[in-house]
């Protein structure tokens, strides 16, 4: 019973105004401030960002498993059109595996340690799709076997017994085994060896081709991202600061910040001797929201230009082509190359 | 002139223990065979994957952890056969920089006293002079002289890492190891600390050994670098030779998997090298053997020793040839 296929036009997933927040001593800490999303049919989308920057908690938050103390103030998640957020239980668990699959960071913490690899898959088939245990074990077998975890014995074998690359596989597994139209991969690849990423990464670029599901790539890491996305958000304090095809912004992002992580980051073509462009400062504190923009503090490029409003205002979005925007006061396509001055390309703002 | 640091021939293994006795059924080698030289004012990136023993190598260096057999040598003397009080003089020389600083600091303490402490216990300086070493090594490491009645939880990680790097200058070593000192900090903050590493290396000459799993950050700050594959160096060479020229097939591989940037490079698979293996049942012959691309029946029989290719170059594989 596949569902009847979507326009192309049509995204598969919208988010519209989404607020979660987590209770504190010091009051609600906003890690999701305002998200506005849209994920289309069978893309990678890249959400980048560093730690606390939200991008955890909003992956969290499309399948509403945030738990207390944090609560989704507001918003809206279409999911093909039904909002996630008012579903009932019976309806969500319809859509927790069978429209959207999930992969965390640490799959170890995620498989049952008195079950075999085999039966996390089987159970979801048993439970999910009906069938029967010997059909279930079968598929489980076969599913296992597109992961790169050919033989029996994969199967069979306990958690423990698994490496930390033969996990994830699993874990891909399951989040395949009801051929969901959609992937929430957080961090899929930050536990591994480097090695053994690149296998993961490509497993997954591969298994998205092949079913046709969309992807929302969680990450802290651009080369991640540079790797397997179409489109790349980049998070920043709880908000979305530029969002745009993957081509733009790795190689002319119009935000400061996106421009700053791309910079900082060491790479292996960069020259010997090149100094990295560090950002200076801290993450704000997100339970004491700025007035501005919430960059403002650690922007170079506010400095450079000395723009007060950046401190006092919050940033419009500026569109800068057919699906590229930035939310900043300054936004302007930006060259990355590192040997010349950053310079704004355009734009006397 | 000898080298700052000398490693001959080291050997550190771990037991395994099964059972309600705890009897040794094993042992993991996790360093087997590993001589090093580490010059003064040089960094030394050391490279390597989870459980490969480039922490346990570090670890010995300092004298932390015991090998069974091999000779770890410091400004000339070696370090596991020396009295007790020169042993912890000679220990001054040799600091450590951890991966998460936050669980290396008493929570109950000021950041302030933590670094001042080690002052205390090397009884370095008069008293009266300490506090002001203090303050003085706090600017050089960016941050400020308030900063020092803090307690930890109230520091941000890029600041708890600067008072990691803090304590560990106070002593003036020749020698810092840093194992993984950015791993833990996010890319905006990892850029300050490596910038800083790098300023302070030139300005104290610092000799520095580098434990890191990430290539492009060993790049940025290394001057020579070693590969190392379960518990060998697998090859080692100056930062151009080694990213310009690797030899080794896992140093290759271990290139070829980094993600890179650039978007064009896409289309190229990378290497399948298959699973790590068991640490406890290694292969016969060359232990990479069984990821390797290019493996040979030769290679189940010879343990390829670390051989010189180049200058300063050396590479542990059978089908590397010496350039001539």
């Amino acid at each position: 019973m596949s569902p009847t296929p979507l326009p192309t036009s049509q995204p598969l997933l919208v988010i519209r105004g989404l607020n979660t927040r987590f209770r504190s001593p010091r009051g609600f800490v906003k890690a999701v401030a305002n998200v506005d999303l849209k994920v289309r049919a069978g893309e990678i989308l890249g959400v980048v960002g560093e730690s606390g920057s939200g991008k955890s908690a909003l992956a969290l938050s499309i399948l509403r498993l945030i738990e207390a103390p944090g609560e989704i103030a507001s918003g809206e998640i279409l999911f093909e059109g039904r909002d996630i957020l008012k579903m009932r239980s019976r309806e969500l668990r319809q859509v927790r595996g069978r429209g959207v699959g999930v992969i965390f960071q640490q799959p170890q913490n995620c498989l049952n340690p008195v079950r075999r690899a085999g039966w996390h898959i089987a159970e979801l088939l048993v439970r999910q799709d009906g069938l029967g245990r010997r059909a279930a074990w079968e598929a489980a077998r076969e599913l296992l076997r597109t992961v790169g975890l050919p033989g029996p014995e994969m199967a069979m074998a306990y958690p423990h017994q698994l490496s930390g690359g033969q996990a994830q596989r699993v874990m891909i597994a399951m989040a395949l085994a009801l051929r969901p139209r959609l992937i929430i991969a957080d961090e899929p690849t930050t536990a591994l060896d480097v090695t053994v990423q690149a296998q993961i990464l490509e497993l997954l670029r591969e298994r998205c081709r092949d079913s046709g599901a969309a992807m929302i790539l969680v990450t802290h890491d651009l080369g991640v991202v540079a790797q397997l996305a179409d489109r790349v958000a980049v998070m920043y304090a709880g908000r979305i600061v530029e969002e745009g095809p993957a081509r733009a912004m790795l190689t002319t992002p119009a935000h400061p910040y996106t421009l700053g992580l791309l910079q900082a980051a060491p790479r292996l073509g960069a020259d010997a001797g090149e100094r990295l462009r560090d950002i200076p400062g801290v993450i704000p504190d997100l339970s004491r929201p700025l007035p501005g923009c919430p960059f403002a503090p650690r922007c170079a490029t506010r400095v450079e230009r000395n723009l007060a409003r950046c401190l006092s205002d919050p940033p419009p979005a500026i569109a800068l082509g057919p699906s590229h925007r930035a939310n900043c006061w300054a936004a302007a396509p930006m060259a990355t190359s590192s040997s010349e001055p950053v310079r704004a390309a355009g734009g006397s703002r | 002139m000898i080298p700052l640091v000398e490693v001959r021939d080291l050997h550190v293994r771990y037991p395994l223990r099964k059972g309600v006795f705890g009897g040794v059924t094993g042992y993991v080698h996790a360093v087997d065979g590993v001589d090093l030289d580490i010059e003064s004012g040089e960094t030394v990136g050391l490279v390597g994957e989870s459980g490969c023993g480039k922490s346990t190598l570090g670890r010995t260096i300092l004298a932390l952890q015991a090998p069974v057999s091999g000779r770890v040598t410091l400004r000339g003397k070696d370090l596991f056969d020396l009295p007790q009080n020169e042993f912890q003089r000679l220990r001054r020389h040799a600091q450590l920089v951890f991966q998460n600083p936050k669980s290396c600091l008493d929570p109950r303490r000021t950041v302030g006293s933590s670094v001042r402490m080690a002052l205390d216990i090397q009884d370095m300086l008069e008293p009266s002079e300490r506090s002001a070493a203090v303050e003085a090594i706090f600017l050089k490491v960016g941050l400020r002289r308030e900063h020092q009645a803090r307690y930890p939880h109230e520091l941000s990680g890029g600041q708890l890492q600067r008072i990691g790097i803090a304590r560990a200058l106070i002593l003036r070593p020749e020698l810092i190891i840093c194992d993984e000192p950015v791993s833990a900090l996010d890319v905006s903050v990892q850029a300050q600390i490596l910038n800083l590493l790098k300023d302070l290396q030139t300005e104290f000459s610092l000799a520095m050994l580098f434990i890191s799993h990430n290539l492009a950050v060993v790049k940025y700050i290394a001057d020579r670098v070693a590969v190392m594959y379960y518990g060998r160096i697998v090859e080692i060479a100056s930062r151009r030779e080694l990213f310009d020229n690797p030899r080794h097939p896992y140093t290759k591989a271990l290139l070829a998997a980094v993600p890179s940037m650039d978007l064009d490079r896409r289309a190229e698979q990378p290497t399948s090298l298959g699973d790590p293996p068991d640490p406890t049942r290694l292969p016969t012959g060359c232990r990479f053997r069984s990821r390797c691309p290019i493996a040979s029946e030769a290679c189940a029989k010879i343990d390829p020793p670390l051989t010189k290719i180049g200058a300063g170059h050396e590479v542990a594989c059978l089908a590397v040839a010496p350039t001539p």
